[in-house]
């Protein structure tokens, strides 16, 4: 897989996960089950979102096109 | 307290004076004194973008932004600034390619070459002039409020604010934005250790993650969902916010001048990645504390919460780190932004450079000034007047993406006078003048939207007619 086009897809899976972030998935009105390590769904969700997006801007900044790119 | 706080504020002014002093030089052109050399490290580039991001605003309103409103903040700040980094990698390295070859010194004067036109100029500097001057304002008057209610017979708020403004002033006029970056270093690390420290103390009062969620549920079981007691985080706000939010490495100049000196590509993207776990570990105390008051303090008002979670609960060796964290905190965002302002004159300013520089610095005190001024007269609500100064200047955004990425941006030319038109409404919304939404959907967003849709069909139109 060339480097271009994990960065395309690192790309999509950021917009989805944001997209995800509107829906019932990330933020349930009102619901604040199941907790985990005693957490409500919404912050331990938003916790792993937040590291799942960290994870794509490192891989995101390795696979970069313009990592290379010599300045002037 | 007091003796400790003597002591720790003494460290603390006697490290700025070093700083100050070490970054002095007598020749002052714009590149040194503006741009700070452009050879930003990666590791000077995080603690310079994190003290300049994450100020008052975090360590006094997100505490109480959780405590009000609940969990839904993480999603409205952490999560949001997370998607900002990442748009830093992606937007970031196009705008750095796009001034490489031409001097920058601010998104004012980029904005002119770009559009070939002074009216884009003086657009990018009035966005940016009018939101950011209350926010930097918030930033004083929030931790001179703090102040004033943290000591017994405290002096007037004003005396806080204008000891803070003249501190940030000395520093920045002598040492320029080297001084600036090199204290965003101690001011970072005081954040970030004092934050922590507290929060942990707070975690461990209350008895534990768990006990802690447990006796929010059954007191304000509300706070642990969105969209939170009061109804604050619907999608509108959280959306909106993330947008604004996303733009400010863009928008907001003291973001941007920094994203330009950094010294390479890798650098840029070093500091994104640190930019971002510091986001998360910033972040993450201020649950702890805003979670801590809803127990303890649910029906305070904020001073009242803040001055006694942060101070009058914690050991009073703490309180004394605590205010100086918070001072750091204030000024090391404040200075960043009063001096991009400098910066963003300077780029419109034509001449002898060294000339220009000593009027952009004269231009410097003149917006501490109206800033000092604002502080004074301004309102508490600190998260919701900086969310206000993030949408306000993110509808500079089109013009400034356009003006990145569109080579023939200059033949656009209508969209820097709507841009203007935008930003006069949305200050006229903010003022109370016309409702801030219309049809049920927030103003700033349905500006946002119309901007961006302008800019995207005028580029396509464009193309098609060359």
């Amino acid at each position: 897989m060339s480097k271009r086009l994990i960065w395309q897809l690192c790309g999509a899976l950021v917009i989805i996960m944001v997209i995800l972030t509107f829906t019932p998935v990330i933020t349930p009105k009102g619901v604040a089950e199941p907790f985990l390590l005693g957490m409500p769904y919404t912050l331990w969700s938003g916790i792993i979102l937040s590291f799942v997006l960290l994870g794509l801007t490192i891989i995101g900044s390795l696979v970069h096109p313009g990592r290379d790119h010599k300045d002037q | 307290m007091v003796k400790t706080l003597i002591i720790v504020g003494t460290i603390y002014v006697g490290i700025l004076a070093f700083f100050t002093l070490s970054t002095r030089t007598t020749e002052k052109d714009s590149a040194s004194y503006f741009m700070a050399g452009s050879n930003l490290g990666s590791l000077l580039g995080l603690f310079t973008f994190a003290a300049t991001l994450f100020s008052t605003f975090t360590l006094l309103g997100m505490p109480d932004f959780f405590r009000v409103h609940g969990v839904g903040a993480w999603i409205f700040l952490a999560v949001s600034d997370i998607v900002m980094v990442f748009g830093l990698l992606w937007i970031g390295h196009y705008l750095r390619k796009k001034t490489q070859g031409h001097q920058y010194l601010g998104m004012a004067g980029f904005m002119q070459r770009c559009f070939q036109s002074r009216l884009a100029g003086i657009v990018a500097f009035a966005g940016a002039f009018i939101f950011l001057i209350p926010y930097v304002a918030i930033q004083i008057r929030g931790v001179s409020f703090f102040l004033q209610q943290a000591f017994e017979n405290s002096p007037p708020l004003w005396v806080y604010a204008i000891c803070i403004v003249a501190i940030m002033l000395i520093y920045s006029e002598i040492g320029g934005l080297k001084a600036i970056i090199y204290s965003d270093v101690l001011q970072g690390i005081v954040l970030l250790v004092v934050i922590w420290i507290i929060g942990f103390l707070c975690l461990q009062e209350v008895g534990g993650i768990k006990e802690m969620f447990t006796q929010i549920s059954e007191q304000n079981e509300a706070l642990l969902s969105t969209p939170g007691p009061k109804g604050l985080f619907d999608f509108q706000f959280l959306f909106g916010s993330m947008v604004a939010i996303c733009m400010i490495p863009f928008t907001q100049p003291q973001v941007s001048t920094r994203l330009i000196i950094m010294k390479d590509t890798r650098a840029l993207f070093r500091t994104a990645i640190g930019l971002g776990s510091f986001a998360i570990l910033v972040i993450l105390p201020t649950v702890f504390l805003g979670m801590y008051g809803a127990i303890k303090y649910p029906d305070a008002t904020t001073p009242e919460f803040l001055g006694n979670t942060l101070i009058h609960d914690q050991p009073g060796v703490l309180g004394a780190f605590v205010i100086i964290g918070l001072v750091a905190a204030a000024i090391s965002t404040a200075d960043s932004q009063i001096f991009s302002l400098g910066g963003e004159t300077r780029s419109l300013l034509k001449g002898e450079d060294k000339e220009m520089v000593k009027i952009a610095r004269l231009a410097i005190g003149l917006f501490a000034l109206l800033a000092l001024g604002f502080a004074i007269l301004s309102s508490d609500e600190l998260v919701l007047l900086a969310r206000a100064s993030f949408a306000g200047t993110s509808l500079l955004a089109p013009m400034i993406f356009t003006g990145i990425f569109y080579d023939n941006s200059a033949k656009i030319r209508l969209l820097p006078i709507l841009t203007l038109i935008a930003i006069v409404t949305l200050v006229c919304a903010n003022l109370g003048l016309i409702s801030t939404s219309l049809g049920g959907i927030r103003l700033d967003l349905i500006l946002l939207g119309a901007l961006s849709i302008y800019a995207v069909v005028a580029i396509q139109v464009d193309k098609l007619s060359s």
